[in-house]
């Protein structure tokens, strides 16, 4: 079968030159599941895409030897490329005995098998240099994207609780929109809701997203000051609220970024997929209560046909 | 429910052929996941909590049966439960939730709630927070039993000057059945793992450094981390672990002074469930935290 090297595993990363943060990226070469698959060298590289999602370029960053970690710092490169605006970059590993059976890593190779690769995630890095980082490791889910003929698209319905706000404290969901097809050219809405403690609805956005981009939601300047000061315990001084958001066209996959840039701290995390909280003894079951799910928001609320409207007040 | 953990027991110390076949046989009436899932409910992981002073933990509790069926009334209850780091059960707190709605929940206070005397009261431990199906979910799922629901919630800590840093549960440690206030684990056994965390650790850039290890299953298990640098010089150090405890290998720049503090890695032996992986809690000389599971 042909086998793309670039995908066998790869993270697509957000680079968020708006929030001033230094991004690097952790990789191994060890399988996480120590005695599963033993340890080899792989080549790094990685993609870069403009904020329109244009593809710019491959780079190599270099070789992880066995039984080692390497943390590549990247900020320096990217900004070659795209100085100030945000963007998609996507990290790969390869291992270094199957990119050198091809004369570029772009070229697909023969392979009897596609290996396993499963569990081998990336360590996503931001910084604010000098002062705090906060990371978190992910992969790119198995053919994120990509569309067969005559199927409907992936779809995407998300939650969180991570959204706190302060004087100090901002947060940031970021959703990311890539596929493991380089021909994918699709755009996506992406529609999504703030609920406060008492689950009154508070922000209902859409926003549209190309193909290889990614966008980041200031939450913090997307809900109204006032619904933040009444949501906002006099105790700690934090208002906490919760995100769900949506997608009937593609699978987007948001990291939630909460920073409070005074002290130099920032942390991130990913959302779990809807299906991942979903145990039915028929697993088809994910699909349709997801599917279910994703209609009942679609006629939710107010009618979000146009983009930016804030709801409450 | 004993039926249940002993055929889960002998089932996970069977060969992987043989498993596939005697899981299929067994489960042939039940969940393909687990033979203890024949109604309905949720499974709940174990976390790490911290109360010290100087850190404080977050619970942002969202009722995410709204987002599956954002039509129905899902207003529902969930209780919390507060182990020491020795996994003794410290106190119960249970809280209403509304349709769409959440709750925070600090630990300090929760831990005040529980009125115990101050010597009795640790500085970290583990929980466990399940929030009950709701009675419209409940009747909406009917025949599609069993349902469970696997609540992948994040837990938040905080310093002293607010800022959050949240981490999601990495694996599954009871089963609520629905209408039953005592859970059943879902590992049945004690296993061997070991686990090679992505993280190439740069140890100068912290303060501390604490590497977190939970018990997930019903005996104590002994565990260990070993460090390793560039020139593959290693050091490790071990721990006990009470069932549903915890242990926090405490690592900086003066007790690594051995090793090259540049791209270390980390190696847990020990693990007894597959997915018991480490978290990580990393603070910084400007206060600055943040945390991550590997």
């Amino acid at each position: 079968m042909q086998t793309s090297l670039l995908n066998l595993i790869s993270t697509p990363v957000p680079v968020l030159n708006s929030l001033g943060l230094e991004l690097n990226v952790g990789l191994s070469s060890d399988d996480p599941v120590v005695g599963r698959r033993p340890s080899e060298p792989f080549m790094a590289y990685l993609s870069l895409y403009g904020p329109d999602g244009k593809w710019l370029e491959r780079k190599e960053l270099g070789e992880i030897p066995p039984h080692r970690r390497r943390l590549f710092p990247l900020s320096e490169l990217v900004r070659r490329f795209v100085s100030s605006e945000d963007h998609l970059v996507v990290v790969h590993r390869v291992p270094a005995r199957l990119a050198s059976q091809v004369r570029s890593v772009d070229e697909p190779l023969e392979m009897e098998q596609e290996p396993d690769y499963s569990m081998w995630r990336s360590l996503i890095q931001y910084s604010y240099p000098g002062r705090g980082n906060g990371s978190v490791i992910y992969e790119t889910p198995p053919r994120l994207n990509v569309r067969k003929p005559g199927a409907p698209p992936s779809t995407t319905l998300t939650f969180t609780s991570k959204i706190v706000l302060s004087s100090t404290v901002r947060t940031y969901a970021v959703p990311i929109h890539y596929s493991m097809d380089s021909r994918y050219a699709a755009s996506s809405r992406y529609r999504y809701f703030v609920f406060d403690q008492s689950g009154r609805q508070v922000l209902d956005r859409t926003i549209t997203m190309p193909a290889f981009t990614v966008k980041v939601l200031d939450l913090g300047r997307e809900i109204a000051p006032e619904i933040i000061r009444q949501a906002m315990d006099p105790a700690d001084g934090l208002a906490t609220f919760t995100f769900v958001a949506y997608s009937d066209d593609a699978a987007l996959a948001p990291l939630i970024i909460n920073a409070m840039p005074s002290l130099g701290g920032v942390t991130v995390e990913h959302t779990h997929p809807a299906q991942a909280f979903l145990m039915p003894s028929n697993d088809k079951d994910k699909n349709r209560l997801k599917g279910m799910a994703i209609a009942a928001w679609r006629g939710a609320g107010s009618d979000s046909k146009q983009e930016n409207s804030h709801v409450g007040g | 429910m004993w039926v249940d953990e002993a055929a889960m027991t002998v089932a996970s110390y069977m060969p992987r052929s043989v498993k596939s076949f005697a899981r299929r046989w067994l489960l042939k009436s039940s969940h393909p996941a687990h033979v203890g899932l024949r109604g309905i409910g949720a499974v709940q992981d174990l976390y790490y909590w911290v109360s010290d002073g100087r850190l404080d933990t977050l619970l942002p509790i969202q009722n995410y049966f709204s987002v599956f069926y954002p039509a129905l009334d899902t207003a529902t209850s969930g209780s919390l439960t507060v182990f020491d780091h020795r996994g003794g059960v410290l106190g119960r707190k249970e809280f209403p939730l509304c349709h769409l709605g959440s709750l925070k929940l600090r630990l300090s206070r929760v831990l005040g709630e529980f009125n115990l005397p101050p010597s009795a009261v640790p500085q970290f431990g583990t929980l466990v927070c399940d929030i009950a199906v709701p009675t419209k979910v409940k009747e909406t799922l009917g025949d599609a039993q069993p349902f469970y629901f696997w609540d992948r919630f994040y837990i938040g800590y905080v310093n002293q000057v607010g800022q959050p840093t949240f981490v999601h549960g990495v694996d599954k440690t009871f089963i609520y059945q629905a209408g039953r206030p005592e859970p059943g684990r879902w590992y049945p056994a004690v296993r061997e793992y070991q686990w090679a965390p992505e993280i190439p650790v740069n140890i100068a850039e912290y303060e501390r450094f604490n590497v977190i290890m939970l018990n997930r299953v019903s005996r104590p298990k002994h565990i260990r981390l070993v460090v390793e640098d560039t020139a593959d010089h290693s050091l490790e150090w071990k721990a006990v672990i009470q069932p549903n405890g915890v242990h926090r290998f405490e690592l900086t720049p003066a007790n690594t002074a051995g090793l090259a503090p540049v791209e270390l890695r980390l190696r847990v032996e020990g693990m007894a469930t597959p997915w018991s992986r480490p978290l990580v809690f990393k603070e910084f000389a400007s206060g600055a935290i943040s945390v991550m599971h590997c």
